[in-house]
């Protein structure tokens, strides 16, 4: 099952190299917390799944207004002169790896069970 | 009917995976377009051309004369008096153009000499004539028809430096032309378009400019074929001392 994603991302690339779609480079650090926000919501949402309390609704809103948010934190901070998206940056980063921790960790654990 | 909550969590991770690999792809894309800047400054462009076309008229006539000259070899191949004929008057064409021959021809003749009446009770600090002033008035000579110039009998090259050494009273030579020192009255023969470099002096008002200066200035215009005659340039040529290293061994 965990090549679900892998085709979901794939396919997702596929189409991105096949419409051709660029965005103007003044929005493209907007786009970046974006992508940033949405990494963070994938690997928390396998986390969740991997701990058995996922909520396809929690993952979905969360996506979309993680990574709208994101962008729109952004956006704000350029109009103030504060870098706000470093705020961003870290929040997510530092979610990221610990999410990513979390899934070896359960990931290590289920194989150590197997074996025993 | 109801999806059951593992297949839920594997759709919607599919679909938000597609979308990252998607936003992924944009952001890739446009994190690594090529800079391309162009200049749209219609003005800007044509003078570019401009310059363009310069060169390139330049470079053919660069062309023609090599071409010629090898043309010129070509035929006196074998004979080696032909030979020694051509490259005898290649010789002497460029030292002409290096300044390493007498020339005459008609010019104007600038002598600069100090105002005998002393205006040294002025309040206001007066510019005083230095090499760069010197300068100066080569350069106008030079960018309106003067074919050869000397100073004080220092013929110049392209080489040929004018400098302000600082420390020294103008009498011993505080300016000097091809590193030798020259002392007022200054005199300066150029070689070429008499109306072309009078009209560039008066148009500036250099006369003017040095009479501040404290420096009374005559210009003569030598109309006589034979009027002008510039000594050749007697410094070192810039190959004397440094040879270029041979990089064939």
């Amino acid at each position: 099952m965990i090549w679900i994603p892998l085709i979901g991302l794939i396919i997702g690339v596929g189409l991105g190299l096949s419409v051709d779609v660029t965005i103007p480079t003044q929005y493209s650090s907007y786009l970046s917390i974006a992508v940033l926000a949405a990494l963070d919501t994938v690997f928390g949402g396998i986390r969740a799944g991997l701990e058995r309390h996922f909520d396809s609704k929690v993952f979905i809103s969360g996506f979309f207004s993680n990574t709208l948010l994101a962008a729109f934190l952004a956006f704000i901070g350029e109009q103030l002169g504060v870098d706000l998206y470093m705020a961003a940056v870290f929040a997510f980063g530092v979610r990221l790896f610990q999410n990513i921790a979390v899934i070896r960790r359960i990931l290590l654990g289920k194989r150590k069970s197997v074996s025993e | 009917m109801r999806i059951s909550r593992k297949y839920r969590f594997w759709i919607s991770l599919f679909f938000v995976s597609l979308l990252l690999g998607f936003m992924l792809t944009v952001q890739y894309s446009v994190a690594h377009q090529p800079k391309t800047t162009l200049s749209t400054n219609y003005l800007e462009l044509r003078s570019d051309l401009q310059m363009e076309t310069t060169k390139q008229r330049t470079l053919a006539d660069q062309l023609d004369k090599t071409t010629q000259l090898l043309n010129e070899y070509k035929q006196s191949n074998g004979n080696t008096g032909e030979m020694k004929n051509v490259l005898e008057k290649d010789l002497t064409k460029a030292k002409r153009e290096a300044g390493l021959t007498t020339v005459s021809g008609p010019g104007l003749k600038i002598v600069i000499a100090d105002q005998s009446a002393s205006s040294s009770n002025q309040q206001t600090p007066v510019p005083v004539f230095d090499a760069q002033s010197l300068q100066m008035i080569i350069n106008f000579l030079y960018s309106n028809g003067a074919q050869a110039i000397a100073i004080n009998h220092q013929r110049l090259v392209t080489t040929s430096s004018i400098r302000q050494v600082n420390g020294l009273s103008d009498s011993v030579g505080s300016i000097q032309v091809n590193t030798v020192p020259i002392a007022p009255p200054y005199e300066i023969d150029a070689i070429g378009n008499i109306t072309q470099m009078d009209a560039v002096l008066s148009v500036n008002k250099v006369v003017d400019d040095l009479t501040v200066m404290g420096k009374q200035t005559s210009i003569y215009a030598i109309t006589k074929n034979d009027g002008i005659v510039l000594p050749p340039y007697s410094g070192t040529l810039p190959g004397r001392y440094a040879k270029q290293e041979d990089n064939t061994k």
